[in-house]
C-alpha cells in the first residue's frame, strides 16, 4: 500500500488480494439476506449461496498463490472466478475479475484510475455475457459504480472505492424501480446485492474498519406473500452450468447458440476456455452442444422446481437447523454407521441417544437442505467403513443419493420421508447386523410409521385440492395436506386422534415453540379419544412444525 | 460295569422350577439377595411373587452375591454322601457373576477323590437351567461323566436367551448393563430385547411397544427352530409368559415347554415387567 498524506493510492498484490478476500467475507456473512432476495430469473434461492462459493474458491487460489504483482493476482482472480463460477450471479461476477485483469494487465499496483477502468470492462464484458440485458439487476449495479468511478476521477484509491461502493448500493435500492418482477416481489436485486456486498467488505478492509465480515443493510429483504405462491406454482427446469475448454473458442458464437437452447444464458470466457450457463427444460442440449466444440468440465445440474419450492418454504419462515455434526464421543471403528438429516435440537439429541453410539447429525430440514458434499462431509467421518443415510425429508434423499460419487465408503440410503420414520428407521439399526440386513429392517421399520405434521400457514393458497386461508392450522398425513382448521390445537387432537384409531403407539414431537405442558395436555386428550393407544411426548424442538406426530 | 452315577449340580440364577429340579435329581445352590442388612437364600428364603412386591415397594434396592464357596462344598458333599461318583456343575456366566469362582474353589477345597468339573456357560436363568435339565435328562439315561461334560458344552454352542425388559433401569442400577448401556438415555420408550452375547447382555432389538416386542420375541424363537428346549420365562406378567408359550406350541420340542417365573436374582437385575425365551437349537444328527 502506498500513502500520500492520508490518501491510499496504490495496492499490491497482497493488498488486492485482502481486500477481495474481506469482500468475499461480506458476501458470505449477506449469504442468507442474499437468498432471501433471489427471485429473478429464477426464484430459487441460491443467488446468495452461490456468489458465496464462487468467491471461496478465489481466495482460496489465491491464499494458496501468493503474489505482490497485481497483474498475476488479477490474472489468477479472473482464471479462478470463471472455473467456480455457480449460477448466473456467480458468472457474472467472474465479469468484475476479467474487467480487473484487463486493466491490471502488466501492472505491478493498482491505483484508482486503473479501478475505474476494471469497472468499465467489467460492465462492458457483462453486458456482453447475456445475450439479452436486463436493467435493474447486476448489470446497472456494475455500470452505476463504473460511473461513479469515472465521475469522482481522484487519486486516492479508497476515495473512488468509497465513490463505486455508495453508488452500488444506492443503484441496488432503485432495482425494483427498473425490474417488475422485483416491484411485484417486494425486493431489491439479489446479484446486485451481493456485488455491492463485496465493494462494501472490500472497502472496510482498506478503511480498516472492519475486517469484511459486515452486514449490509438496505431496504427491501422481505418478498411478498403473495408473490411467494405465484413463484411457486411455475415451472423453472433446471439450472446448467458447465465449462467448455478447446482449441479457438468463439464466446459471441456459443452464446448466441446457447441463448437459443434455453433462459437467463449468460456465456463468458475466451478462445481456450468458455463458461455457460443457463435455465433449460432439457440440460441434455447444452451438454451435447458443448461437447461437440470441446472438452466439458464443471458441469453442474440442479433441478431449480425443487429449489424454488425451497426457497418458498424458507420465506415462510422454515428456520434452519442450528446444531453441527455430532460426533459420537469414543467411538472406535465400526462395521456400519449412521449418518441422518435432522431438524432441530430435541430431535438430533434423539438420533444421536439412540444411533448406538453409531449416528451423527447433519443439520437440515425441509428449509435447510443440506448438499451432498455437507452429507458426503459427515460420512468421510463417520467411524465405519459403511454408512447409511437417513435423509428423513422427501427433498432430501435424491441428494443422498449422489453422495455415493463422493466417497469412496460403501453408501446406503434408506429413503425417510419424515424424522419420525427416521427414527423408527434409527430404532431397528443394529451395529451386530450386516448392512444389507440393516437396510432392509430400516427400510421395512420406515414404512410402517404413519407420519403427521402439523404447522401453520402463512399464505392463502390451494395445496393438495384444500383451500388453505393463512394462519390456519395445516394437518398433513404421510406428506398430503389431509385438513385444515382455525383452531390449532383442535386441529391436533382431532387429526391424531383419527389417525391413530386401533394404533398401538402414538409419539408426539413437541415442536420449538409449544410449551411442554401443552404437549402433554394435547396427549392426554388424544390418549382419552383413542382407547388403548400409547401416547408419549418427546421434547422435538423442531423448527417450523408446532407437533410432529408419528402412528404406529 | 455300570455308568458312574452323575450329579447335575447348577445355582438359582437357572431358573430352573424347583418340581422339575426334583424330578431331574438336580442341586440347586442359591445365590443371596440382600435387602439391606437382611440377606436371603435365592428361591429358598425368598421366592417370585414375593420379592417383586418387595422390590416395587421401594425402601432398599436389592444387591446380590454368589454362593460362597462353603455353600458349594456342602453341595458337592451331599451329593457324594448320595452316592454320586462324579459331579458336574453348571454355572451362570462368569462375566456377570463370581459363581463360578465360588464353585471352583469348593473343587479344590475338596480334593480329587470325586471328580468335579465346573462348566462356566456364559449364559443366564434358563439359558443355562436348559443346558442342565437336558445334561441330567442324558446322564440318567447313562451317559459318562466325561460325556456329560462334553454335552453341556456342546449344548453352549446351540442355546439362546434373550428378554424383552420394560425398564434399563434395574440392570443399570444392578451395574450388569454390558453393551446394553448403548440403549440408555434413549429418550423415548422402548422396550429393548436384550440377548446373552460371550456372556454379557447384549442389545437385540428395540421395539417401541410391549405388544411389538412379545411379536418380535415369538418370530425370534420361531426362526431357531427345530427345537431340542424350549422355556418361556417371565417376572411378574404371567399371563404374558403363559401366552407367548402358546403361541410357541408348534415350535416347541417333544417335551414341551418349560414356563417359569424369573427368580429373585434375575429378578433383580431385568425388573417387573420382563419376558424370557430361552432354547436349545436342535443339532442335525
Amino acid at each position: 500500500m502506498t500513502r500520500e498524506g492520508t490518501e491510499i493510492r496504490t495496492l499490491d498484490g497482497r493488498g488486492l488480494a485482502e481486500a477481495i478476500a474481506a469482500g468475499a467475507r461480506a458476501i458470505e456473512r449477506n449469504r442468507d439476506t442474499i437468498n432471501a432476495l433471489n427471485v429473478f430469473p429464477v426464484p430459487d434461492g441460491d443467488t446468495g449461496t452461490n456468489m458465496t462459493l464462487t468467491m471461496q474458491k478465489v481466495v482460496a487460489d489465491l491464499r494458496e498463490r501468493p503474489s505482490s504483482q497485481v497483474s498475476s493476482v488479477v490474472r489468477l482472480m479472473a482464471r479462478s472466478s470463471l472455473l467456480a463460477a455457480r449460477g448466473n450471479s456467480g458468472l457474472i461476477l467472474a465479469q468484475f475479475f476479467k474487467g480487473l485483469a484487463s486493466a491490471a494487465d502488466g501492472a505491478d499496483q493498482i491505483d484508482a484510475g486503473c479501478l475505474a477502468k476494471a469497472l468499465r470492462l467489467a460492465t462492458d464484458a457483462a453486458y456482453g455475457a447475456v445475450p439479452d440485458p436486463r436493467e435493474g439487476t447486476m448489470l446497472t449495479v456494475f455500470r452505476e459504480a463504473a460511473e461513479a468511478a469515472e465521475r469522482h476521477g481522484g487519486s486516492d484509491l479508497v476515495a473512488v472505492w468509497d465513490a463505486a461502493c455508495r453508488q452500488a448500493k444506492d443503484a441496488v435500492r432503485r432495482t425494483p424501480e427498473l425490474l417488475d418482477v422485483l416491484r411485484d416481489a417486494g425486493v431489491v436485486d439479489a446479484g446486485g446485492f451481493g456485488f455491492a456486498a463485496l465493494l462494501a467488505g472490500g472497502l472496510s478492509y482498506l478503511t480498516g474498519e472492519s475486517d469484511g465480515s459486515i452486514t449490509l443493510d438496505v431496504p427491501g429483504a422481505a418478498v411478498r406473500p403473495d408473490f411467494v405462491a405465484r413463484m411457486e406454482s411455475e415451472s423453472w427446469g433446471y439450472c446448467v452450468s458447465f465449462a467448455i475448454e478447446g482449441d479457438r473458442l468463439d464466446p459471441d458464437a456459443v452464446r448466441s447458440r446457447a441463448s437459443a437452447l434455453g433462459k437467463s444464458c449468460v456465456v463468458a470466457g475466451d478462445q481456450r476456455q468458455v463458461k455457460v450457463h443457463l435455465h433449460t427444460m432439457d440440460p441434455g442440449e447444452p451438454l451435447t452442444y458443448g461437447v461437440s466444440l470441446g472438452t466439458v468440465s464443471n458441469v453442474a445440474i440442479l433441478n431449480m422446481d425443487e429449489q424454488s419450492r425451497e426457497w418458498a418454504q424458507s420465506q415462510r419462515g422454515g428456520s434452519a437447523a442450528g446444531t453441527q455434526p455430532v460426533r459420537p464421543p469414543g467411538v472406535s471403528r465400526l462395521p456400519v454407521a449412521v449418518v441422518a438429516v435432522v431438524a432441530g435440537d430435541g430431535l438430533a439429541k434423539l438420533f444421536t441417544a439412540n444411533g448406538l453410539g453409531a449416528c451423527s447429525i447433519v443439520p437440515g430440514g425441509d428449509s435447510m437442505n443440506p448438499s451432498a458434499g455437507d452429507i458426503a462431509a459427515a460420512v468421510e467421518a463417520a467411524p465405519a467403513p459403511a454408512v447409511i443415510i437417513l435423509p428423513n425429508n422427501k427433498n432430501v434423499i435424491g441428494t443422498a443419493g449422489l453422495v455415493r460419487s463422493l466417497t469412496a465408503k460403501g453408501v446406503h440410503v434408506v429413503p425417510t420421508t419424515s424424522m419420525q420414520a427416521g427414527i423408527a428407521a434409527l430404532l431397528s439399526f443394529s451395529i451386530d447386523q450386516t448392512v444389507d440386513a440393516n437396510v432392509t429392517a430400516m427400510t421395512a421399520a420406515a414404512a410402517a410409521v404413519k407420519a403427521i405434521a402439523f404447522c401453520h400457514a402463512t399464505r392463502d393458497s390451494r395445496v393438495d385440492g384444500i383451500d388453505v386461508k393463512k394462519g390456519q392450522a395445516m394437518g398433513i398425513v404421510d406428506g398430503k395436506l389431509a385438513r385444515v382448521h382455525d383452531d390449532a390445537g383442535r386441529l391436533v387432537i382431532d387429526l391424531t386422534s383419527e389417525v391413530a384409531r386401533g394404533a398401538e403407539l402414538v409419539t408426539v414431537y413437541r415442536g420449538a415453540d409449544v410449551s411442554r405442558p401443552e404437549a402433554d395436555r394435547t396427549a392426554a386428550a388424544v390418549r382419552d379419544r383413542v382407547p388403548g393407544v400409547e401416547v408419549e411426548v418427546v421434547d422435538g424442538e423442531q423448527p417450523f412444525y408446532a407437533y410432529l406426530v408419528s402412528v404406529e | 460295569m455300570p455308568a458312574p452315577r452323575i450329579a447335575i449340580v447348577t445355582d438359582s440364577t437357572s431358573d430352573i422350577p424347583a418340581s422339575e429340579a426334583t424330578r431331574l435329581g438336580i442341586t440347586v445352590v442359591p445365590l443371596n439377595v440382600h435387602f439391606g442388612d437382611e440377606v436371603l437364600l435365592d428361591g429358598v428364603t425368598v421366592k417370585g411373587d414375593e420379592f417383586y412386591r418387595r422390590l416395587q415397594a421401594g425402601g432398599a434396592f436389592p444387591k446380590t452375591s454368589q454362593p460362597s464357596a462353603g455353600a458349594f462344598a456342602d453341595a458337592y458333599r451331599g451329593v457324594i454322601a448320595g452316592g454320586a461318583e462324579a459331579i458336574l456343575s453348571i454355572h451362570i456366566s462368569s462375566k456377570v457373576s463370581g459363581t463360578c469362582n465360588s464353585a471352583n474353589q469348593a473343587k479344590a477345597e475338596l480334593g480329587g477323590n470325586v471328580p468335579i468339573e465346573v462348566i462356566d456357560t456364559l449364559q443366564a436363568s434358563m439359558g443355562l437351567g436348559l443346558i442342565a435339565m437336558e445334561v441330567a435328562r442324558a446322564a440318567a439315561a447313562g451317559l459318562t461323566a466325561s460325556d456329560a461334560a462334553s454335552l453341556a458344552r456342546q449344548l453352549m454352542g446351540s442355546t439362546r436367551f434373550f428378554g424383552m425388559v420394560e425398564t434399563l433401569e434395574y440392570l443399570q442400577r444392578g451395574g450388569r448393563i454390558g453393551r446394553a448401556q448403548m440403549l440408555l438415555g434413549s429418550l423415548l420408550k422402548v422396550h429393548p430385547i436384550l440377548t446373552m452375547q460371550d456372556g454379557v447382555a447384549h442389545p437385540l432389538e428395540r421395539p417401541r411397544t410391549r405388544t411389538r416386542a412379545l411379536d418380535r420375541m415369538r418370530a425370534i424363537a420361531e426362526g431357531a427352530i427345530p427345537l431340542r428346549a424350549l422355556s418361556v420365562l417371565y417376572s411378574t406378567q404371567r399371563q404374558d409368559g403363559e401366552a407367548l408359550a402358546s403361541q410357541l406350541k408348534a415350535a416347541a420340542p417333544a417335551q414341551g415347554i418349560t414356563v417359569a417365573q424369573f427368580g429373585p436374582v434375575l429378578g433383580t437385575y431385568l425388573g417387573p415387567g420382563a419376558v424370557g425365551v430361552a432354547l436349545i437349537q436342535a443339532t442335525p444328527s
